[in-house]
């Protein structure tokens, strides 16, 4: 490898001999002036034979905001899904980087982590990053920005009141009586199980856009999002303000406006269940 | 023309003085007006709307359940229609409350809800008094449909 | 004074909008004043756009409050166009 990378440029003319070549499949194997040097007639096995192109349509919502009176448009995109990554965020970096670099979206670490490029694919709000393309060419593939939400630009959402409703929970720590030793809270095992299934969100938001309670009342509802993290600071077996973080969500909207339609549940990109959360907070506080 | 947003009549320029950064977030119906920015604003918990309500509908829900089965097995029996009366139209009651409460927000629409949430008020109350009359006076909610499946 | 105009929702919305955009110019340093008037003036006349285009209209209302909340911050002193 490191004998390449420095005879890079070396190399160049050989491999432009190769290209005018009929054997065009060491053209992929950058590294390989010594397999260049063999004169082996068969194409090695580790490099794969350039497969035929499979064109795929994207249909992908564009909006701009420079131009606020024109409408939404749904944009088709064609992309060779043999020359592009499996998911579909995958082809959306294709599709900025090659075709179109004015299409907009948020992403970070592409691999499901960051919660930052979730949006409606194929009628489902799932990360991009953790959706896969469906490989069959004949149907195009739908994308949409987070559904019911303030659009920044193309398949940014405003996610401003979100942000607010999740610092209204006050998610952190929150104690009366210090730990006794004055250093650190400790913890048992089991109390510690009880927060699996909650602290592993990354709010990306998905699962509040899903529910049709959000919908039409997200000045108001909270969302399943933000009442799972609320339901993670109850459940601590180290904070202190589980009745008072309960008696902030003694109204009508704030946590009832869930109706159990378990749309939270289905769409969570991480497999994550906000509707038992809620479940369970209705629980506590029907006994508080 | 009228554009279905009536926030106005809900902030005066008065307050718009002071922020005019005045989201729908702010305007809650029973919290206080203005909250400093960095704050969470704390509510006074409203249990009756709250928790309670949230009670009463499953308790409402739960004696649903024995009111009609014994009904369906024993025949009827005028104490529990009487009950049933009552019951079943408290049940339908927070049901459409419900309703209004989601699709006509005070917030979205303050006339239409009040509209709404008194004439359903006026309508169970109704129900209820009806459903008394009838139980009473004649043969009561079950012995009318078991006639009606039978007829 | 004439009549009161009777004006809708969001008409009131954008007027008040507009109105609080210059209050709050009305606290900068007064040499930089006519700035923040050009700007808000230029803001608000940038688009040409039909009076029951609601959508858009409350986009904008939505963007002019935001760029109020920021420009109204006491550390934003001067803005040029």
């Amino acid at each position: 490898m490191s004998v390449s990378l420095m005879s890079a440029a070396a190399v160049r003319p050989a491999l432009r001999k190769h290209i005018a070549a009929p054997i065009a499949s060491y053209v992929r194997s950058f590294n390989s002036s010594a397999t260049s040097n063999m004169a082996n007639p068969a194409p090695p096995d580790n490099t794969p034979a350039k497969k035929e192109p499979l064109y795929k349509t994207f249909e992908i919502y564009r909006w701009n905001p420079d131009t606020p009176a024109e409408k939404p448009i749904l944009q088709e995109y064609k992309v060779d899904l043999n020359a592009c990554g499996p998911m579909v965020l995958d082809a959306l970096i294709k599709i900025k980087n090659e075709m179109d670099p004015t299409l907009t979206f948020r992403r970070s670490c592409r691999e499901g982590i960051c919660g930052s490029c979730a949006m409606n694919i194929e009628g489902g709000n799932t990360l991009a990053c953790l959706a896969r393309i469906d490989r069959n060419a004949s149907k195009p593939l739908k994308i949409y920005p987070l559904p019911n939400m303030n659009i920044v630009k193309d398949l940014v959402p405003d996610l401003t009141n979100f942000y607010k409703q999740y610092k209204s929970i006050e998610p952190y720590l929150k104690q009366k009586t210090p730990p006794t030793d004055g250093k650190e809270n400790l913890q048992s095992i089991e109390d510690r199980k009880k927060l699996d299934g909650l602290y592993e969100c990354i709010l990306c938001a998905c699962c509040s856009t899903s529910c049709p309670s959000y919908w039409w009342n997200q000045e108001e509802y909270l969302g399943p999002a933000v009442l799972m993290q609320a339901y993670r600071w109850m459940a601590d077996s180290r904070d202190q303000f589980g009745r008072e973080r309960r008696d902030m969500l003694q109204n009508q909207y704030s946590l009832y406006r869930c109706h159990t339609i378990m749309n939270c549940a289905k769409t969570c990109p991480k497999g994550l269940n906000p509707g038992k959360a809620i479940a369970q907070i209705k629980k506590d506080m029907a006994f508080d | 023309m009228e554009p279905p947003h009536h926030d106005v009549k809900k902030h005066p320029q008065k307050q718009l003085a002071k922020t005019e950064k005045k989201d729908e977030a702010a305007v809650q119906t029973d919290g206080p007006k203005e909250v400093a920015k960095d704050k969470p604003k704390w509510v006074a918990p409203n249990y009756l709307d709250g928790s309670f309500h949230w009670s009463y509908e499953r308790a409402a829900s739960v004696a649903l359940i024995p009111l009609i089965s014994t009904q369906l097995i024993y025949g009827p029996h005028l104490v529990l229609d009487g009950l049933l009366g009552l019951v079943l139209p408290l049940h339908l009651h927070i049901g459409f409350e419900a309703c209004i409460t989601d699709y006509l927000p005070k917030r979205k629409f303050p006339r239409a809800h009040k509209y709404a949430s008194w004439g359903l008020k006026a309508t169970s109350a109704a129900v209820i008094w009806g459903c008394f009359e009838f139980n009473t006076n004649d043969v009561g909610l079950t012995e009318f449909i078991q006639r009606t499946w039978t007829a | 004074m004439a009549a009161p105009v009777r004006r809708s929702g969001l008409q009131q919305d954008v007027i008040n909008l507009y109105r609080a955009c210059f209050r709050a110019a009305r606290q900068k340093p007064i040499a930089n004043r006519s700035h923040f008037y050009t700007f808000i003036r230029q803001q608000f006349r940038q688009h040409t756009l039909k009076r029951n285009d609601f959508a858009t209209i409350e986009y904008m209302l939505r963007k002019g409050r935001k760029q109020l909340e920021t420009y109204s911050s006491p550390s934003i002193q001067d803005v040029h166009v």
